[in-house]
């Protein structure tokens, strides 16, 4: 693990909660503030000489057969209720960046005003809900699995927004409503260097919620920008006389971005079921792809055994090697690497061996596309033939703890 | 319970498992036979409170009453109280609770009850907070500065 020193934003987030948290407590001594957190401690292991397990986008390939870069995670949660309708929250979360360091950063830092007691505007850095469960992708604590099916939520790795959303919550009859209206913009760095940035991002999300179901909607669009900044890249696109109408295909500013997603989940305190399709469509930059998966658990006391399948297609490569003759080759293991067609099975175990902390392992079979390498880096050369169509068995075990 | 001295060690290890299981098995609580009641301060700004309203109050799917009064919402620490309480205004079981509730928070929409560290202290804390609601077992609420707004069976 290397600690590098706090970026400049961070820094000026970071004064800026403690001198919320600590100003008005000099002034008031009954402002109201929470701290909690939340955490993972998860190895997986991948057994296969080639190729490595990683959740593309979010960490980054590294270690050895036993990698805890992809599950780990840290993070510490400071509630302000400033007056009776504004509230701040910053969390702070340390996980494996795409840079492989353990950077802490943001997931949330925010004002809230409450405008009626159902409706509430946010303004700041927000959790992208891009997905049914992509807000809770870190809080492993609340669901039963080690991680979200990769196969759905490897489909966008922008975890957190800077902007301003709505929420809306409300009952219906019997059911309680939520409308998550947001727009804003979104910027990651890139494995292997560079940075990815979603501009004029803007969203809706929906949940329902009656008794034991849960149904979950939701539709983004925005603009993609891609900046892949590897020297490597840059050598081997030279190495292959890339022309410049090619390159602006791997990197560039502009493209229609868009993200939809529908899902359900069952819990009866006995049976916990879920299931989500998802898709993510890009016009360049990266691929197109659709996700699913069913999970099915049942509740013995404190142990919840569980069942998952997931899968995902691609709907369109990073680049039609159609359009360039005699590029196909080079183009290859680009395309490859970003192609995240798999299909797995998992079963796992949640054991709730105390009130605030569950214990979990899962076995994942899982077999990557043609053409694709999946959930997976090489660990070797990247371009090496015979990356794809591989049959991959992981072992994941993590303890998850909230406080 | 102690382990008889002609089974082997493997069993009794086995026994005591099974026996520690049966007990984490949610429903095998005395607290089932609890009676509680949700209370405020007698002299607080809570005049009545639906179990409706109750319910989203603690399960965070709002902060505020009708007339849009903000209410503190205080809980009792872990345990088979706060289990059956939830378990009965709710019918959610503890483990749900919690990952609800940690969905809840960690993605910044509502803020966890207030957590009191005892039955006295949950006490204190409503009495001193004209705005708070808790929920006590109906003998420990028999308290001159508290009043019973719902009575849970």
């Amino acid at each position: 693990m290397t600690f590098k020193p706090l970026p400049r934003q961070l820094r000026a987030t970071l004064a800026l909660a403690l001198a919320a948290a600590t100003a008005p407590m000099a002034a008031a001594s009954d402002i109201d503030w929470r701290l909690s957190g939340f955490a993972t401690l998860g190895a997986v292991h991948t057994r296969s000489d080639t190729l490595q397990f990683a959740r593309v986008g979010i960490d980054a390939p590294g270690g050895g057969k036993t990698d805890f870069g992809p599950d780990s995670v840290l993070g510490l949660q400071l509630d302000l209720r400033l007056s009776e309708r504004n509230a701040a929250v910053l969390q702070l979360v340390t996980r494996e960046t795409q840079r492989g360091d353990y950077q802490p950063r943001p997931a949330l830092a925010f004002v809230s005003h409450a405008f009626t007691p159902e409706l509430t505007v946010r303004a700041g850095r927000l959790r992208s809900p891009f997905f049914m469960l992509s807000d809770t992708a870190d809080i492993n604590y609340s669901q039963a699995w080690v991680r979200p099916p990769v196969e759905v939520y490897g489909l966008n790795p922008f975890s957190d927004i800077d902007g301003v959303d709505l929420l809306y919550r409300t009952r219906v009859h019997d059911a309680f409503v939520e409308l998550h209206p947001y727009a804003g913009r979104s910027r990651i760095p890139v494995v292997d260097g560079g940075r990815a940035r979603l501009e004029d991002l803007w969203g809706m999300a929906m949940t329902v919620e009656a008794g034991s179901l849960t149904l979950s909607a939701g539709y983004a669009k925005a603009n993609l920008d891609v900046d892949r900044s590897s020297p490597e890249l840059a050598s081997y696109m030279d190495r292959n006389n890339f022309p410049a109408a090619l390159r602006a295909e791997l990197n560039g500013s502009g493209a229609d971005a868009s993200f939809s997603s529908v899902g359900a989940q069952w819990d009866d305190g006995v049976w916990r079921l879920s299931a989500e399709v998802a898709r993510s469509s890009a016009e360049r930059f990266t691929s197109s792809a659709t996700g699913a998966y069913f999970s099915a658990g049942r509740r013995f006391g404190a142990f919840l055994p569980y069942l998952t399948v997931a899968r995902q297609w691609e709907d369109a490569p990073l680049v039609d090697t159609s359009a360039w003759i005699g590029f196909e080759a080079a183009l290859a293991p680009f395309n490859r690497t970003r192609n995240q067609a798999q299909k797995s099975l998992t079963a796992g175990v949640r054991w709730d061996f105390r009130t605030d902390a569950a214990l979990k392992a899962e076995l994942t079979h899982v077999r990557t596309g043609d053409g694709a390498q999946g959930s997976f880096f090489a660990r070797n050369d990247t371009v090496t033939e015979g990356l794809d169509n591989q049959i991959i068995n992981l072992l994941s075990v993590s303890v998850d703890v909230v406080f | 319970m102690s382990c008889s001295e002609r089974l082997r060690p493997a069993y009794c290890g086995l026994l005591r498992l099974a026996l520690w299981l049966a007990l984490c098995v949610p429903g095998a609580h005395a607290a089932d036979a609890l009676e509680i009641v949700i209370v405020s301060a007698s002299a607080g700004n809570v005049a009545t409170l639906e179990r409706g309203i109750a319910e989203q109050l603690y399960l965070g799917q709002r902060s505020q009453l009708a007339d849009g009064h903000q209410i503190t919402v205080i809980d009792l620490p872990a345990g088979a109280i706060r289990d059956h309480f939830y378990r009965t205004l709710t019918g959610k079981k503890p483990s749900q609770i919690r990952a609800y509730w940690s969905r809840l928070v960690f993605t910044g929409r509502a803020r966890p009850p207030r957590e009191a560290t005892s039955v006295e202290n949950a006490i204190e804390l409503i009495i001193a907070n004209p705005d708070a609601i808790g929920y006590l077992p109906a003998e420990a609420a028999q308290h001159p500065g508290l009043k019973v707004l719902q009575q849970l069976d």
